[in-house]
């Protein structure tokens, strides 16, 4: 059995360690508790036939990604990019970010995460929120309800075994 | 008595004199008076008097800030930057209070931008320094070694004694093999935390040569020994000496150098952890003498 780091990064308050917590312990809290530095914990997933075991660093959020330690990046297989779907201000960098991360981490693989989708109410608001985040958003999710949280590290998984 | 008489004649006329005449200003000074009303008003309401003079007072107390700021850092930023570092424990408003009747009101937006940057950088570091060892270390005490309290204050008596060994996977933080004496919580979990400890320390410090090599905590030091692609740390209790530590770092060497020499780690593989753990216990359990 082979592992894998992951990291979650993306601003404060996005959801990173509700996603976290929804995908390792299957559990939501609405409470806001950020996270200071960062915190490591682990599952193992099946891939086919394989078992992968993937170590997932969920770090505290930064407005803009080059405000965290270039290290914490290093030897990452897999990075979670996530944004807040209610909040333009989690995607307004989005680009730059995503750019600046391929340069850093070149091998991994970056998935784009739209989270919360849970908060709006009909699928013409997704749309059109998602029509005006400046990258494609790879998933869209919600901790709250766990919709596309599995799917999300399924594929990863998947794409960093490939 | 004529004069009583002639004074008394504009007496009399008076009142209808006085009101033409009062009339006559009315009409002439009406435009006047109004105006004067105005300003009065405008001088007895703060609000009104604010809206007024409020562009022009702050236009110049706008320059004065930016010539303040401009000669301030030079005339008396480092006296300044003093007081605020040792005041820094002291409220706002109380550091404010000091320091206005010296420098006056103008300056106050000054000190409090001034103020806010220092507070933030120093917070910034506090942040960093501060809680992720304290997280993680209160995490590790009570987890990794369910050592008591009494325990370990006899084993501050004892000799240094090997609580784990982990080779780390340098920038994935992955474990590639480990050894601990008791059972701790997930070995996984542990080599990602002190990869992230050891990369926030060595980004804080901006010293990309050196590399952290000891981290304390209390009755724990966890020695770090790094090598090309993976590092090894140590945690142990109680005091280490220095002749302990020249020895356990040669044992370190000396593991990578017999034990290591084939490996690649490219690919981190349970397999190859488990190779490597059973090496490390065989290779350290020389050197705990005292186990
Ligand atoms: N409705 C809804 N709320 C969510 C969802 N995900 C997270 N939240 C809430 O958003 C807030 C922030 O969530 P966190 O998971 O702590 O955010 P974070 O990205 O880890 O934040 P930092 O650690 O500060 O960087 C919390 O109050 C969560 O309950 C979601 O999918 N839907
Ligand atoms: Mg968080």
């Amino acid at each position: 059995m082979i592992s894998k780091k992951v990291i979650l990064t993306g601003s404060f308050g996005v959801g990173k360690t509700s996603l976290f917590r929804r995908f390792i312990e299957n559990k939501f809290d609405e409470k806001y508790l950020t996270t200071i530095g960062v915190k490591v914990d682990k599952k193992v997933v099946e891939v086919g036939d394989r078992k992968l075991t993937l170590i997932i660093w969920d770090i505290a959020g930064e407005v803009k990604q080059d405000k965290v330690p270039t290290a914490y990046f290093m030897g990452t297989h897999g990075l979670v990019y996530v944004l807040d779907l209610t909040r333009p201000d989690t995607y307004k960098n989005i680009a730059e970010d995503i750019e600046y991360l391929q340069k850093i981490s070149p091998k991994s693989t970056i998935k784009v995460v739209g989270n919360k989708c849970d908060l709006l109410e009909s699928e013409e608001a997704l749309e059109k929120v998602l029509a005006e985040i400046p990258v494609p958003c790879n998933f869209t999710t919600s901790a709250k309800t766990g919709e596309n949280v599995e799917t999300l590290f399924a594929e990863l998984s998947a794409a960093m075994l490939a | 008595m004529e004069s009583k008489q002639h004074n008394e004649k504009p007496d009399k006329l008076d009142p209808s004199k006085d009101k033409l005449l009062e009339d006559l200003r009315h009409i002439l000074l009406e435009k006047d008076r109004e105006e004067l009303e105005r300003l009065k008003y405008i001088l007895e309401t703060p609000d009104e008097l604010e809206h007024y003079t409020a562009s022009i007072i702050d236009k110049r107390v706008e320059q004065r800030v930016e010539r303040l700021r401009q000669e301030f850092r030079s005339e008396f930023g480092e006296p300044v930057e003093k007081i605020i570092e040792q005041k820094i424990e002291m409220s706002k408003n109380e550091l404010l209070d000091v320091l206005t009747p010296v420098f006056g009101k103008m300056i106050r937006k000054y000190i409090s931008l001034q103020f806010k940057l220092l507070r933030e950088q120093i917070e910034k570091q506090l942040k960093k320094l501060k809680n992720t060892p304290k997280n993680f270390w209160y995490w590790f005490k009570s987890k990794f070694t369910g050592v008591n309290q009494g325990d370990l204050i006899l084993e501050e008596l004892d000799k240094p004694k090997i609580e784990a060994i982990y080779l780390i996977q340098k920038q994935s933080g992955l474990l590639l093999g480990s050894y601990a004496r008791e059972s701790v919580a997930d070995e996984d979990m542990i080599a990602g935390m002190l990869t992230a400890i050891k990369a926030f320390v060595e980004d804080a410090f901006q010293k990309e040569q050196q590399e952290l090599e000891l981290i304390e905590w209390e009755n724990y030091k966890v020695l770090i020994q790094n090598f090309n692609s993976y590092y090894i740390a140590v945690a142990l209790v109680g005091n280490i000496p220095a002749d302990y530590r020249i020895d356990l770092e040669q044992s370190m060497g000396a593991f990578v150098e017999k034990e290591l020499q084939d490996k690649n780690f490219e690919e981190v593989d349970s397999e190859i952890t488990q190779q490597v753990s059973t090496k490390i216990k065989e290779h350290f359990k020389l050197e705990e003498a005292n186990d």
